[in-house]
Protein backbone atom coordinates (compact mmCIF):
# COMPACT_ATOMS: atom_id res chain seq x y z
CA UNK A 1 0.00 0.00 0.00
CA UNK A 2 1.43 3.60 -0.81
CA UNK A 3 2.32 6.30 1.42
CA UNK A 4 -0.56 8.35 -0.50
CA UNK A 5 -3.30 5.74 -0.29
CA UNK A 6 -2.42 5.29 3.26
CA UNK A 7 -2.55 8.86 4.46
CA UNK A 8 -6.19 9.06 2.20
CA UNK A 9 -7.48 6.36 3.86
CA UNK A 10 -6.23 7.59 7.36
CA UNK A 11 -8.41 10.76 6.28
CA UNK A 12 -10.77 8.68 5.50
CA UNK A 13 -11.01 6.81 8.63
CA UNK A 14 -10.35 10.16 11.04
CA UNK A 15 -13.88 11.55 9.29
CA UNK A 16 -15.97 8.25 10.06
CA UNK A 17 -14.35 7.35 13.25
CA UNK A 18 -16.63 10.24 14.47
CA UNK A 19 -19.16 7.53 14.72
CA UNK A 20 -18.24 7.33 18.47
CA UNK A 21 -19.73 10.44 19.07
CA UNK A 22 -22.40 10.10 17.10
CA UNK A 23 -25.19 11.51 19.83
CA UNK A 24 -28.01 9.13 19.82
CA UNK A 25 -30.59 11.65 19.15
CA UNK A 26 -29.12 13.07 16.38
CA UNK A 27 -29.03 8.96 14.90
CA UNK A 28 -32.77 8.84 15.98
CA UNK A 29 -33.50 12.28 14.04
CA UNK A 30 -31.92 10.64 10.71
CA UNK A 31 -33.47 7.04 11.12
CA UNK A 32 -36.47 9.07 11.14
CA UNK A 33 -36.01 11.09 8.20
CA UNK A 34 -34.97 8.04 6.31
CA UNK A 35 -38.17 6.24 7.45
CA UNK A 36 -39.77 9.45 5.52
CA UNK A 37 -37.55 8.26 2.43
CA UNK A 38 -34.89 11.32 2.29
CA UNK A 39 -31.90 9.79 0.89
CA UNK A 40 -29.85 12.73 1.83
CA UNK A 41 -29.94 11.42 5.63
CA UNK A 42 -29.46 7.77 4.36
CA UNK A 43 -25.86 9.01 2.80
CA UNK A 44 -25.12 10.24 6.30
CA UNK A 45 -26.19 7.00 7.86
CA UNK A 46 -24.21 5.35 5.40
CA UNK A 47 -20.98 7.79 6.32
CA UNK A 48 -21.28 6.92 9.70
CA UNK A 49 -21.35 3.71 9.41
CA UNK A 50 -19.85 2.60 6.70
CA UNK A 51 -16.71 1.90 8.45
CA UNK A 52 -17.40 -0.89 10.85
CA UNK A 53 -20.22 -2.31 8.68
CA UNK A 54 -17.07 -2.76 5.79
CA UNK A 55 -14.49 -4.45 8.45
CA UNK A 56 -17.74 -6.20 10.45
CA UNK A 57 -17.48 -8.15 7.14
CA UNK A 58 -14.49 -8.10 6.32
CA UNK A 59 -13.77 -9.88 9.42
CA UNK A 60 -16.38 -12.56 8.73
CA UNK A 61 -15.68 -12.99 5.02
CA UNK A 62 -11.67 -12.01 4.85
CA UNK A 63 -12.20 -10.68 1.28
CA UNK A 64 -12.12 -7.09 0.06
CA UNK A 65 -14.21 -7.01 -2.89
CA UNK A 66 -16.91 -9.48 -0.94
CA UNK A 67 -17.10 -7.48 2.31
CA UNK A 68 -17.23 -4.30 0.17
CA UNK A 69 -20.35 -5.87 -1.84
CA UNK A 70 -22.00 -6.81 1.18
CA UNK A 71 -21.20 -3.60 3.05
CA UNK A 72 -23.40 -1.56 0.31
CA UNK A 73 -26.11 -4.60 -0.11
CA UNK A 74 -26.53 -4.04 3.94
CA UNK A 75 -27.03 -0.70 3.45
CA UNK A 76 -29.43 -1.11 0.63
CA UNK A 77 -31.28 -3.67 3.01
CA UNK A 78 -31.57 -1.05 5.54
CA UNK A 79 -33.17 1.53 3.42
CA UNK A 80 -35.75 -0.86 1.90
CA UNK A 81 -36.35 -2.10 5.35
CA UNK A 82 -36.18 0.87 7.70
CA UNK A 83 -39.74 1.53 8.11
CA UNK A 84 -39.53 -1.72 10.08
CA UNK A 85 -37.07 -0.43 12.74
CA UNK A 86 -39.18 0.53 15.54
CA UNK A 87 -36.12 1.85 18.11
CA UNK A 88 -36.63 -1.61 19.90
CA UNK A 89 -33.08 -1.55 20.19
CA UNK A 90 -30.23 0.16 18.67
CA UNK A 91 -29.56 0.61 15.37
CA UNK A 92 -25.81 -0.41 15.33
CA UNK A 93 -27.26 -3.68 16.45
CA UNK A 94 -30.02 -4.03 14.09
CA UNK A 95 -27.53 -3.02 11.16
CA UNK A 96 -25.07 -5.50 12.64
CA UNK A 97 -27.32 -8.25 12.48
CA UNK A 98 -28.24 -7.61 8.73
CA UNK A 99 -24.36 -7.52 7.52
CA UNK A 100 -24.02 -11.05 9.67
CA UNK A 101 -27.27 -12.20 7.79
CA UNK A 102 -25.78 -11.46 4.45
CA UNK A 103 -22.60 -12.35 5.20
CA UNK A 104 -23.78 -15.80 6.36
CA UNK A 105 -25.93 -16.41 3.07
CA UNK A 106 -22.73 -16.02 0.98
CA UNK A 107 -20.99 -18.12 2.93
CA UNK A 108 -23.80 -20.55 2.50
CA UNK A 109 -24.15 -19.66 -1.36
CA UNK A 110 -20.40 -20.64 -1.86
CA UNK A 111 -20.66 -23.51 0.18
CA UNK A 112 -23.91 -25.13 -2.28
CA UNK A 113 -21.94 -23.84 -5.40
CA UNK A 114 -18.88 -25.48 -3.75
CA UNK A 115 -16.66 -22.98 -4.46
CA UNK A 116 -13.44 -21.83 -2.45
CA UNK A 117 -15.42 -20.54 0.84
CA UNK A 118 -12.76 -18.47 2.39
CA UNK A 119 -9.53 -17.01 -0.22
CA UNK A 120 -7.54 -14.48 1.92
CA UNK A 121 -7.39 -11.64 0.29
CA UNK A 122 -3.47 -10.51 0.61
CA UNK A 123 -3.44 -7.53 -1.81
CA UNK A 124 -4.99 -4.99 1.17
CA UNK A 125 -4.37 -6.96 4.68
CA UNK A 126 -5.34 -5.38 7.84
CA UNK A 127 -3.47 -2.61 8.99
CA UNK A 128 -2.75 -0.60 12.40
CA UNK A 129 -4.34 2.89 12.69
CA UNK A 130 -1.69 4.92 14.16
CA UNK A 131 1.42 5.63 12.61
CA UNK A 132 4.35 3.83 13.97
CA UNK A 133 8.61 3.32 13.15
CA UNK A 134 9.28 1.24 10.12
CA UNK A 135 10.42 -1.47 12.29
CA UNK A 136 6.93 -1.15 14.38
CA UNK A 137 5.17 -1.05 11.31
CA UNK A 138 6.85 -4.51 9.66
CA UNK A 139 7.02 -6.27 12.62
CA UNK A 140 3.13 -5.41 13.04
CA UNK A 141 2.21 -6.25 9.15
CA UNK A 142 3.46 -9.76 9.79
CA UNK A 143 1.48 -10.52 13.18
CA UNK A 144 -1.44 -9.18 11.36
CA UNK A 145 -0.76 -11.30 8.50
CA UNK A 146 -0.50 -14.22 11.42
CA UNK A 147 -3.39 -13.34 12.25
CA UNK A 148 -5.48 -12.92 9.78
CA UNK A 149 -4.68 -16.22 8.78
CA UNK A 150 -5.78 -17.54 12.06
CA UNK A 151 -8.83 -15.93 12.46
CA UNK A 152 -9.39 -17.33 8.53
CA UNK A 153 -8.92 -20.68 9.61
CA UNK A 154 -12.10 -20.59 12.49
CA UNK A 155 -15.10 -21.23 12.19
CA UNK A 156 -17.92 -18.83 11.15
CA UNK A 157 -19.62 -18.35 14.06
CA UNK A 158 -16.19 -18.08 16.31
CA UNK A 159 -14.47 -15.87 13.89
CA UNK A 160 -17.87 -13.45 13.80
CA UNK A 161 -18.38 -13.16 17.30
CA UNK A 162 -14.20 -12.46 17.83
CA UNK A 163 -14.89 -9.72 15.42
CA UNK A 164 -18.20 -8.00 17.15
CA UNK A 165 -16.27 -8.23 20.73
CA UNK A 166 -13.17 -7.76 19.69
CA UNK A 167 -12.75 -4.94 16.64
CA UNK A 168 -16.13 -3.10 17.58
CA UNK A 169 -16.17 -3.78 21.30
CA UNK A 170 -19.93 -4.53 21.27
CA UNK A 171 -21.31 -5.78 24.66
CA UNK A 172 -22.36 -9.44 25.64
CA UNK A 173 -26.14 -8.01 25.27
CA UNK A 174 -25.84 -6.60 22.25
CA UNK A 175 -23.86 -9.44 20.65
CA UNK A 176 -26.45 -11.69 22.25
CA UNK A 177 -29.17 -9.50 20.18
CA UNK A 178 -27.08 -9.39 17.09
CA UNK A 179 -26.34 -13.46 16.79
CA UNK A 180 -29.69 -13.85 18.58
CA UNK A 181 -28.72 -16.10 21.18
CA UNK A 182 -28.84 -16.69 24.85
CA UNK A 183 -26.24 -14.26 27.05
CA UNK A 184 -25.15 -17.85 28.49
CA UNK A 185 -24.15 -18.87 24.61
CA UNK A 186 -22.32 -15.66 24.43
CA UNK A 187 -20.10 -16.60 27.43
CA UNK A 188 -19.56 -20.04 26.55
CA UNK A 189 -19.11 -19.46 22.41
CA UNK A 190 -16.47 -16.01 23.14
CA UNK A 191 -14.58 -18.55 25.26
CA UNK A 192 -14.46 -21.24 22.74
CA UNK A 193 -13.37 -18.51 19.86
CA UNK A 194 -10.85 -17.11 21.78
CA UNK A 195 -9.83 -20.45 23.10
CA UNK A 196 -9.37 -21.98 19.21
CA UNK A 197 -7.92 -18.60 18.25
CA UNK A 198 -5.06 -19.31 20.57
CA UNK A 199 -4.76 -22.90 19.36
CA UNK A 200 -4.65 -21.64 15.85
CA UNK A 201 -1.97 -18.93 16.64
CA UNK A 202 0.36 -21.77 18.23
CA UNK A 203 -0.10 -23.81 15.49
CA UNK A 204 1.11 -21.63 12.90
CA UNK A 205 4.34 -20.22 15.06
CA UNK A 206 4.94 -23.73 15.31
CA UNK B 1 -12.32 -30.44 38.07
CA UNK B 2 -12.15 -26.71 39.89
CA UNK B 3 -9.33 -25.83 37.41
CA UNK B 4 -11.25 -26.40 33.91
CA UNK B 5 -14.16 -24.64 35.20
CA UNK B 6 -12.55 -21.79 36.41
CA UNK B 7 -10.87 -21.83 32.92
CA UNK B 8 -13.85 -21.62 31.20
CA UNK B 9 -14.51 -18.24 33.20
CA UNK B 10 -11.41 -16.66 31.79
CA UNK B 11 -12.77 -15.13 28.81
CA UNK B 12 -15.74 -13.18 30.21
CA UNK B 13 -13.45 -12.14 33.20
CA UNK B 14 -11.44 -10.45 30.68
CA UNK B 15 -14.38 -8.84 29.75
CA UNK B 16 -15.30 -7.95 33.43
CA UNK B 17 -18.62 -10.32 32.55
CA UNK B 18 -18.37 -11.95 35.98
CA UNK B 19 -20.21 -11.87 39.00
CA UNK B 20 -18.29 -10.64 41.74
CA UNK B 21 -18.02 -13.63 43.79
CA UNK B 22 -16.61 -15.33 40.60
CA UNK B 23 -14.38 -12.91 40.13
CA UNK B 24 -12.59 -13.24 43.19
CA UNK B 25 -12.49 -17.15 42.64
CA UNK B 26 -10.90 -16.33 39.37
CA UNK B 27 -8.81 -13.76 40.53
CA UNK B 28 -7.65 -16.32 43.56
CA UNK B 29 -7.05 -19.22 41.50
CA UNK B 30 -4.51 -17.14 38.88
CA UNK B 31 -2.37 -16.91 41.72
CA UNK B 32 -1.37 -20.63 42.07
CA UNK B 33 -2.02 -21.75 38.26
CA UNK B 34 -0.01 -20.71 35.55
CA UNK B 35 -1.40 -22.53 33.07
CA UNK B 36 -4.66 -20.35 33.51
CA UNK B 37 -2.34 -17.27 33.49
CA UNK B 38 -0.49 -17.79 30.19
CA UNK B 39 -4.02 -18.25 28.60
CA UNK B 40 -5.39 -15.20 30.26
CA UNK B 41 -2.56 -13.39 28.88
CA UNK B 42 -2.74 -14.91 25.38
CA UNK B 43 -6.42 -13.95 25.22
CA UNK B 44 -5.43 -10.14 26.34
CA UNK B 45 -2.79 -10.25 23.75
CA UNK B 46 -5.00 -12.00 21.21
CA UNK B 47 -7.23 -8.69 22.03
CA UNK B 48 -5.22 -6.11 21.75
CA UNK B 49 -3.77 -7.33 18.37
CA UNK B 50 -7.46 -7.69 16.80
CA UNK B 51 -8.73 -4.61 18.49
CA UNK B 52 -5.13 -2.27 16.60
CA UNK B 53 -6.43 -4.14 13.28
CA UNK B 54 -8.90 -2.35 11.17
CA UNK B 55 -9.34 -1.91 7.45
CA UNK B 56 -9.58 1.49 5.75
CA UNK B 57 -12.98 1.09 4.20
CA UNK B 58 -13.81 2.58 1.18
CA UNK B 59 -15.96 5.08 0.61
CA UNK B 60 -19.45 3.85 -0.74
CA UNK B 61 -21.72 6.66 0.09
CA UNK B 62 -22.51 7.51 -3.73
CA UNK B 63 -22.47 3.73 -4.71
CA UNK B 64 -25.01 2.86 -2.26
CA UNK B 65 -26.73 5.83 -3.43
CA UNK B 66 -26.89 4.94 -6.99
CA UNK B 67 -28.55 1.88 -5.64
CA UNK B 68 -31.09 3.55 -4.05
CA UNK B 69 -31.75 5.50 -6.94
CA UNK B 70 -31.88 2.37 -9.19
CA UNK B 71 -34.22 0.34 -6.75
CA UNK B 72 -36.48 3.46 -6.18
CA UNK B 73 -36.52 3.90 -10.07
CA UNK B 74 -37.85 0.50 -11.07
CA UNK B 75 -40.08 -0.47 -7.66
CA UNK B 76 -42.00 -2.91 -10.18
CA UNK B 77 -39.49 -5.36 -10.83
CA UNK B 78 -40.10 -6.61 -6.98
CA UNK B 79 -42.15 -9.48 -8.76
CA UNK B 80 -39.50 -10.33 -10.75
CA UNK B 81 -37.27 -11.08 -7.83
CA UNK B 82 -40.04 -12.96 -6.31
CA UNK B 83 -40.20 -15.59 -8.88
CA UNK B 84 -36.93 -15.55 -10.01
CA UNK B 85 -36.34 -16.70 -6.27
CA UNK B 86 -38.53 -19.10 -6.81
CA UNK B 87 -37.43 -20.40 -9.98
CA UNK B 88 -34.08 -20.89 -8.58
CA UNK B 89 -35.39 -23.06 -6.06
CA UNK B 90 -36.60 -26.15 -8.23
CA UNK B 91 -36.79 -28.18 -5.38
CA UNK B 92 -39.36 -26.74 -3.03
CA UNK B 93 -41.57 -25.45 -6.38
CA UNK B 94 -41.15 -29.43 -7.61
CA UNK B 95 -42.37 -30.29 -4.09
CA UNK B 96 -45.17 -27.80 -3.64
CA UNK B 97 -46.49 -28.46 -6.86
CA UNK B 98 -46.66 -32.16 -6.15
CA UNK B 99 -48.13 -31.49 -3.39
CA UNK B 100 -50.82 -29.55 -4.54
CA UNK B 101 -51.43 -31.79 -7.41
CA UNK B 102 -51.93 -34.92 -4.90
CA UNK B 103 -54.59 -32.50 -2.80
CA UNK B 104 -56.52 -31.79 -5.55
CA UNK B 105 -56.58 -34.97 -7.41
CA UNK B 106 -57.84 -36.64 -3.52
CA UNK B 107 -60.50 -33.58 -3.44
CA UNK B 108 -61.94 -35.20 -6.45
CA UNK B 109 -61.20 -39.07 -5.86
CA UNK B 110 -63.24 -38.56 -2.74
CA UNK B 111 -66.45 -36.25 -4.29
CA UNK B 112 -66.97 -37.58 -7.20
CA UNK B 113 -66.52 -41.04 -6.65
CA UNK B 114 -69.04 -43.51 -8.50
CA UNK B 115 -71.38 -45.74 -6.59
CA UNK B 116 -69.94 -49.45 -6.19
CA UNK B 117 -70.23 -50.89 -9.76
CA UNK B 118 -70.47 -54.73 -9.32
CA UNK B 119 -68.97 -55.78 -12.85
CA UNK B 120 -68.62 -60.02 -11.14
CA UNK B 121 -71.44 -61.84 -9.57
CA UNK B 122 -69.25 -63.16 -6.90
CA UNK B 123 -68.66 -59.64 -5.82
CA UNK B 124 -71.94 -58.71 -5.57
CA UNK B 125 -72.69 -61.53 -3.14
CA UNK B 126 -69.94 -60.66 -1.04
CA UNK B 127 -71.15 -57.13 -1.36
CA UNK B 128 -74.57 -57.83 -0.28
CA UNK B 129 -74.14 -60.95 1.87
CA UNK B 130 -71.46 -58.04 3.77
CA UNK B 131 -73.74 -55.52 4.14
CA UNK B 132 -76.36 -57.70 5.30
CA UNK B 133 -74.76 -59.15 8.38
CA UNK B 134 -73.38 -55.78 9.19
CA UNK B 135 -77.27 -54.70 9.49
CA UNK B 136 -78.61 -57.96 11.26
CA UNK B 137 -77.99 -57.99 14.82
CA UNK B 138 -78.54 -61.84 14.67
CA UNK B 139 -76.14 -62.34 12.40
CA UNK B 140 -73.51 -59.46 13.74
CA UNK B 141 -71.09 -60.30 16.00
CA UNK B 142 -71.03 -56.01 16.42
CA UNK B 143 -74.01 -54.47 18.43
CA UNK B 144 -75.80 -52.04 16.43
CA UNK B 145 -79.16 -50.31 16.81
CA UNK B 146 -82.09 -52.19 15.00
CA UNK B 147 -83.60 -48.51 14.48
CA UNK B 148 -82.11 -46.78 11.32
CA UNK B 149 -81.09 -48.67 8.95
CA UNK B 150 -77.91 -47.44 7.26
CA UNK B 151 -78.82 -49.41 4.14
CA UNK B 152 -78.34 -47.94 0.86
CA UNK B 153 -80.44 -49.22 -2.02
CA UNK B 154 -80.41 -46.97 -4.19
CA UNK B 155 -78.29 -48.51 -6.73
CA UNK B 156 -80.15 -51.75 -6.21
CA UNK B 157 -81.96 -51.91 -10.22
CA UNK B 158 -84.23 -54.53 -11.53
CA UNK B 159 -81.70 -57.04 -12.30
CA UNK B 160 -79.47 -56.97 -8.93
CA UNK B 161 -82.79 -57.45 -7.14
CA UNK B 162 -83.62 -60.81 -8.86
CA UNK B 163 -79.99 -61.90 -8.25
CA UNK B 164 -81.00 -60.67 -4.16
CA UNK B 165 -83.87 -62.60 -4.15
CA UNK B 166 -82.42 -66.03 -5.48
CA UNK B 167 -79.52 -65.35 -2.90
CA UNK B 168 -81.68 -65.22 -0.09
CA UNK B 169 -84.28 -67.96 -1.33
CA UNK B 170 -87.41 -65.71 -1.51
Amino acid sequence: MSVTTLTADMETYSDIVQVEDFDSQQERELILRCQERETAAMGTLVVQYQHWVYNIAYGILGHHEDAQDIAQDAFLSVWQNIGQFKFRSRFSTWLYQIVKNKCYNLIDQRKRRKTDPMEIDDSQPWVPLDTVTPEQEAIRTEQSEILHTALSKLKDSYRTILILRELRELSYEEIAEVLNCTLGRVKSRLHEARKALRDELERIDW
Amino acid sequence: MKHQRIQKQLSAYLDNELAPAMHKKVDDHLLDCQECANMLADFKQNRQQIAELVHPAPSMKNAVLAMIHESESAPKKKWLSIFRRWVFRPFTVGATAFSTACLVVAFFIFTYSPAPQYDELLDFYFGVHTEEVANNPLKSNVATPLSNPTTDTEYIDEDAESLLNLYFDD
